[in-house]
């Protein structure tokens, strides 16, 4: 202990006076043993990861952040204390985290029109596009495919098939899912190869899914149960399979005549499975923004603009809870979420950096009670301004952003490790 | 004043007198003691005076009975014994008169029917009996003479003779009497005696004065001179020959008892004279005349202190600085004025000492103005009112406590060239549409503000008015370019939506075709020609001139539209069902102006006409006027009524925004200034939210909150919230139109910068 002291301290500040801190962590693997250290009071951020380092004596140092009552320690002890109003004599919980530098800008690539929507695989970018087409593209930025038009309108949202986490080997999916304002999901099949192929493949539909009043604003797939969940702007939420023999058929609507003049001018696209849901719920009296499944798979959460969480029960297609806020939220074990608005930044969140008071910058809703926390990052988009309309997320991608700017752009950070994703949808 | 003690004594025997006859029987069974004892009592009677008089005199009361009667000095004269037999004898007096006695003079004798009969004695014919020069005298009464003509006599006396009637004269003496009137004639007959009834002179006089209303007695002056008894001139000799009476020259007795009395009382100690006042303590030795203020006067109504003179300046220095000093020119200026003209009446002048300052001549004339002032000018106390200014602020709620309303600009609808002139939120509220000056329609995603239809309505008109059908089925848009209005479903919704509001459109054209009458109807439904079928135009409606304005009814059957260039067909109201459109208003001067704006009451069978300067509630069900609304606005251009139906909203061009309670008055409720330009539109949220905003053309959308109370006692609370701004002013021209979220707290607003923007 004392030499952690006079490692850490030059000689000139021996006479600075000393607060005891506990120290905790919620990370298994950097846990030190309980002790009650007696530290400078003017020790920074540095000095207090240099002092963590020595404990756990680890080979490389590893930056570690600080967090004291849900607030990042930016300054000095000392400079905390006077701000908080603390008294040195008493001891201060101070918990560890590893520290997460900025993501770094890497690179964009740019589209024809506005994107919608973004889904990361371990290997490609899915993107979602205005102009009515999804496209699968490399890390590299190449195309390796497209889909044909068969959305009459925009794509609001795509969704890989990933298959369960839990397969041992590296898998890749091999279909996904496009919904948008033509109110129909379309399921597509890529033939995924390890090697790049030299030009871009039209992909073609399977299946069309069928029952959406209005604009499908998300999807969310879930691989243990092979179920998938649809959010309108109808005011409901529909469940189907992606194994088809448990949907009914049904026929397509018949288009009206100046739609049929219309569709006319395009090509004639290959005819699809036309398929109704499983379920249908409606428990919203507004458009919903954002469906998800949740850890447990037969279980999911909607949030809409009557500003309500609702939570599912897929299997009886019940609602089991209802919830008011302010902000749409997902709950999820982990503790850094990213979020896309309108304003053009991806922010990064870190929910256990909450504070009790009301900060007038944009917040997001903390799963345990109605708190405000600061964002601890925002990353601005390079081109300017510009709406975000999709982030995604990967441990090889990194941060990845589309928006009305019509690029993909990539950020990369260090030890984004715990990093997940949110989108925010917007602020009733 | 002798007598005047007598009467008062003698009225006291009389009271004694009128006494029961039985008392007064006792008393004159001893008339000797009845004397003495009232000379006892009356000596009681003073000495009860006395002693009550003495606790008057302590009391210093005044004004009471007993103090007159001592003023008159009564008491002691002696008189009293004089009166004494007086008294008794009249006492006699009255007591013969008052009982009579009836054996005296009159007999009683039992007449013939055996009641008693007076017998009055025989009456000696003395001077007064005599009734002989009594004139005859006619018993006739009164009845005209004119029943006796036939007879030879005119009546008769009383003794029942007849008294005949003078003998006529000759037609000669006739004639005579008729030439020469006698003296005294009257044309009247005596009816005592029946001739002619001549009045002599002193009798004529008498009828004159009687005429004149003046009094008849003879040598009566009405104006006789004043004799001025009492005057302030001194009189030398006396007016009345009386002699003095001897008291005024001995001392007065009554005096010297009294006086006596008040020794007395001073002596026993019961009066205590005033403590002499210590004059030289109250006052000071010497008074303070430099003193600055007088001392200060009890606080009193009428008490109002002089206002104070401003204190004196640099010029009334005995030194003043040079620049104060006039020069000769000013000098000469200033005598030449005249002492009343001058401002003010010194001059400026510079001494090298203050002991060198000569006295100041009008002194005397300055304090004399003063005080002339002081007493000439109306003084008015002024109450200063203890008012904590805070507190004459209205009580309005932070607009914190007010939330949610629009604050930020959330999405930018970016796409028209030239103006945004309307836009109108899907009562789904997931699209928004906008009509602009390059004669497009435009749909936009809401949140995301992409552009997902777009319809090229015309090639040189302007899209003036979008507008929803505000109903849950059927997605209808109104828009109106040029003369022509499109109702359009735009191919966004769900086919089979599309199909039921297509359905809705073109129902009516078979109606159409059933009633073709022989009038030019006010509007021509057509189907569209084959370009906007494609695009989702169903129905095209085509009027005389350009329309400025559409308005739905809330059942979404009827629109309304404005077209304020055609003067006799302004306002046309179109059915969707039928296809039929009707103008409520056959000439100009039913509405009385050009029309602005209409508006459907949301929930009564009323149409709202604003005019320039009016807005007219039409009742349609009784086709009559029912309600002139006077805003004050020079030139209204926009309405909006709240979904309640009992307010309205108006915007006007001369900056004003104005709160109408229909239930109050025709004059506004509030008036909201603070735009810098002109109001373009208003409106009321109608999705639950209490919120209203207006957009002017200094680029600002300002939002308030209008909450209006079920109690209708209470006035409605208008808070200004929040002023967006973002457009930019554009030739002059800001925010053109807004229109609320049907069921968020979102706003949309189009300028005249080409865009639309969303607010929340």
């Amino acid at each position: 202990m004392a030499t952690a002291m006079d490692l850490d301290d030059a000689p000139a500040v021996a006479s600075v006076p000393r607060l005891q801190i506990n120290l905790s962590t919620r990370d298994p693997t950097l846990a030190v043993p309980l002790q009650a250290l007696r530290v400078p009071i003017n020790l920074k951020r540095y000095g207090l990861s240099t002092l963590v380092n020595h404990l756990l004596e680890t080979p490389k140092p590893i930056p570690f952040d600080f967090l004291i009552d849900g607030q990042y320690l930016r300054s000095s002890l000392d400079d905390y204390l006077t701000q908080a109003g603390l008294s040195s004599e008493k001891p201060l919980d101070v918990e560890y985290v590893r520290s997460q530098l900025p993501p770094t800008y890497i690179g964009s690539f740019e589209q024809d029109d506005w994107i919608s929507s973004v889904h990361l695989s371990s290997s490609s970018i899915l993107t979602g596009s205005y102009d009515g087409t999804a496209q699968i593209t490399s890390l590299s930025g190449q195309v390796l495919a497209k889909t044909i038009p068969l959305h009459a309108q925009s794509v609001k949202t795509v969704a890989w098939l990933a298959p369960s986490p839990s397969a041992d080997t590296q898998t890749y999916p091999t279909s996904f899912l496009t919904a948008g304002m033509d109110r129909t999901i379309n399921l597509w099949t890529y033939p995924h190869s390890p090697d790049p192929p030299s030009s871009t493949t039209a992909l073609s539909a399977t299946t069309t899914y069928i029952s959406h009043k209005s604009t499908i604003t998300s999807l969310s797939y879930s691989p243990s149960t092979s179920q998938f969940l649809s959010s309108s702007a109808d005011h409901t939420v529909a469940l189907w399979s992606t194994d088809s023999s448990l949907l009914p058929t049904v026929s397509a609507p018949q288009p009206t005549a100046f739609s049929r003049k219309r569709r006319r001018t395009t090509t004639k696209h290959p005819a699809t499975e036309k398929k109704g849901p499983l379920a249908v719920l409606t428990p919203h009296t507004a458009p919903v923004s954002q469906v998800i499944h949740t850890a447990d798979p037969t279980a999911a959460y909607s949030v809409s603009w009557d500003k309500s969480i609702v939570t599912h029960d897929l299997v009886t297609a019940q609602v089991v809870d209802t919830r008011l806020t302010q902000h749409p939220l997902l709950p999820d074990s982990e503790y850094v979420f990213a979020s896309a608005s309108h304003d053009g930044c991806v922010r990064i969140w870190d929910v256990r950096s909450v504070s009790s008071s009301s900060s007038s910058s944009p917040a997001e809703a903390d799963p345990e009670g109605p708190r405000n926390g600061a964002s601890l990052f925002i990353i601005k988009r390079e081109s300017g301004a510009g709406k975000t309309f999709g982030v995604d997320w990967s441990k090889d991608v990194g941060l990845v952003s589309v928006g009305e700017d019509k690029k993909i752009q990539i950020n990369r950070g260090e030890m984004l490790s715990d990093v997940t994703i949110l989108e925010q949808t917007e602020k009733p | 004043m002798a007598t005047k003690a007598g009467s008062r004594k003698r009225s006291r025997t009389a009271l004694e007198a009128d006494k029961p006859v039985l008392s007064s029987d006792d008393e004159f069974e001893i008339p000797e003691i009845n004397g003495h004892e009232s000379s006892e009592d009356e000596d009681g009677f003073s000495t009860a005076d006395e002693g009550s008089d003495e606790s008057e005199e302590l009391s210093d009361a005044e004004g009471s009975e007993d103090d007159d009667e001592i003023d008159s000095d009564e008491i002691p004269s002696d008189d009293d014994i004089s009166h004494k037999p007086n008294g008794v004898t009249n006492g006699d007096l009255l007591d013969q008169e008052d009982a009579p006695n009836p054996e005296d003079n009159v007999k009683v004798v039992t007449g013939a029917d055996g009641n008693p009969r007076y017998i009055y004695p025989e009456i000696d014919p003395v001077y007064d009996s005599d009734d002989t020069d009594a004139e005859e005298f006619n018993t006739i009464g009164n009845i005209p003479l004119e029943y006796y003509e036939n007879y030879p006599h005119v009546g008769y006396d009383i003794n029942g003779k007849r008294i005949m009637r003078p003998a006529a004269g000759k037609a000669l003496d006739t004639l005579l009497n008729s030439i020469e009137l006698p003296k005294g004639w009257t044309g009247l007959i005596d009816k005592n005696s029946g001739a002619a009834l001549n009045l002599t002179e002193e009798e004529l006089e008498i009828v004159k004065k009687l005429q004149r209303s003046e009094i008849t007695e003879d040598g009566y002056d009405p104006y006789p001179d004043m004799v001025e008894y009492f005057t302030n001139t001194v009189e030398q000799m006396p007016l009345s020959s009386a002699p003095e009476p001897k008291r005024r020259f001995i001392p007065s007795k009554h005096e010297q008892k009294r006086v006596m009395k008040i020794v007395k009382g001073i002596r026993e100690g019961r009066i205590v004279l005033r403590k002499p006042q210590s004059e030289a303590a109250d006052q000071p030795e010497f008074y303070d005349i430099w003193a600055d203020d007088a001392p200060p006067k009890a606080d009193h109504v009428m008490n109002i202190p002089a206002p104070k003179l401003p204190p004196p300046t640099h010029d009334e220095s005995y030194n003043p600085p040079p620049e104060y000093l006039p020069n000769e020119k000013e000098k000469k200026e200033w005598e030449e004025l005249d002492p009343e003209d001058r401002e003010k009446n010194y001059l400026p002048r510079s001494h090298k000492a203050l002991r060198l300052v000569p006295g100041f001549n009008g002194f005397v004339n300055e304090r004399f103005e003063r005080c002339l002032d002081l007493y000439l000018a109306p003084r008015v106390r002024r109450n200063k009112l203890n008012i904590d200014p805070a507190s004459l602020l209205p009580k309005l709620p932070s607009p914190e406590d007010l939330k949610p309303f629009p604050t930020t600009c959330a999405a930018i609808y970016r796409g028209h060239e030239g103006r945004v002139r309307s836009v109108s939120a899907d009562p789904t509220g997931v699209w928004v549409a906008t009509g602009g000056d390059d004669g497009t329609i435009r749909v936009w995603e809401i949140l995301t503000g992409r552009q997902v239809w777009k319809l090229k309505a015309s090639s040189d008109e302007a899209v003036d008015s979008v507008t929803w059908r505000p109903t849950a089925e059927g997605r209808i848009l109104a828009a109106a370019c040029g003369n022509e209005i499109l109702l359009v479903v735009p191919p966004i919704f769900d086919p089979e939506e599309e199909s039921h509001s297509k359905e809705i459109l073109s129902g009516g054209f078979g109606y159409a075709a059933n009633n073709q009458g022989g009038k030019e109807a006010p509007g021509k439904w057509s189907k569209p020609d084959s370009g906007l079928d494609e695009e989702g135009v169903v129905v095209t409606i085509t009027v005389r001139k350009t329309v400025k304005y559409i308005a739905w009814h809330r059942r979404g059957d009827y629109l309304v539209t404005v077209s304020p260039d055609d003067v006799r067909r302004a306002v046309c109201i179109h059915r969707l069902s039928t296809h039929l459109s009707q103008t409520p208003f056959k000439e100009k001067s039913v509405t009385k102006g050009i029309p602005q704006r209409v508006q459907f009451h949301p929930s009564k069978p009323l149409l709202f006409v604003a005019t320039k300067r009016y807005i007219r509630i039409y009742d349609l069900a009784k086709a009559e006027l029912s309600k002139t609304l006077k805003p004050g606005a020079r030139w209204i251009s926009s309405i909006d009524i709240h979904p309640q139906g009992d307010n309205l909203i108006v915007g006007s061009y001369d900056k004003r925004l104005l709160w109408h309670d229909l239930d109050l008055s025709t004059k506004p409720y509030r008036t909201l200034r603070y735009h810098d330009k002109g109001i373009r539109a208003v409106a009321f949220h109608r999705g639950g939210f209490p919120l209203f905003c207006s957009s002017s053309d200094d680029g600002t959308v300002q939002v308030f909150h209008g909450r209006i109370y079920s109690d209708l006692m209470e006035n409605a609370l208008i808070v200004p919230l929040k002023v967006l701004k973002g457009h930019r002013i554009t030739s002059h021209l800001g925010v053109l139109d807004v229109d609320w979220h049907p069921k968020q707290p979102w706003l949309f607003s189009a300028g005249a910068d080409g865009t639309a923007r969303l607010w929340n």
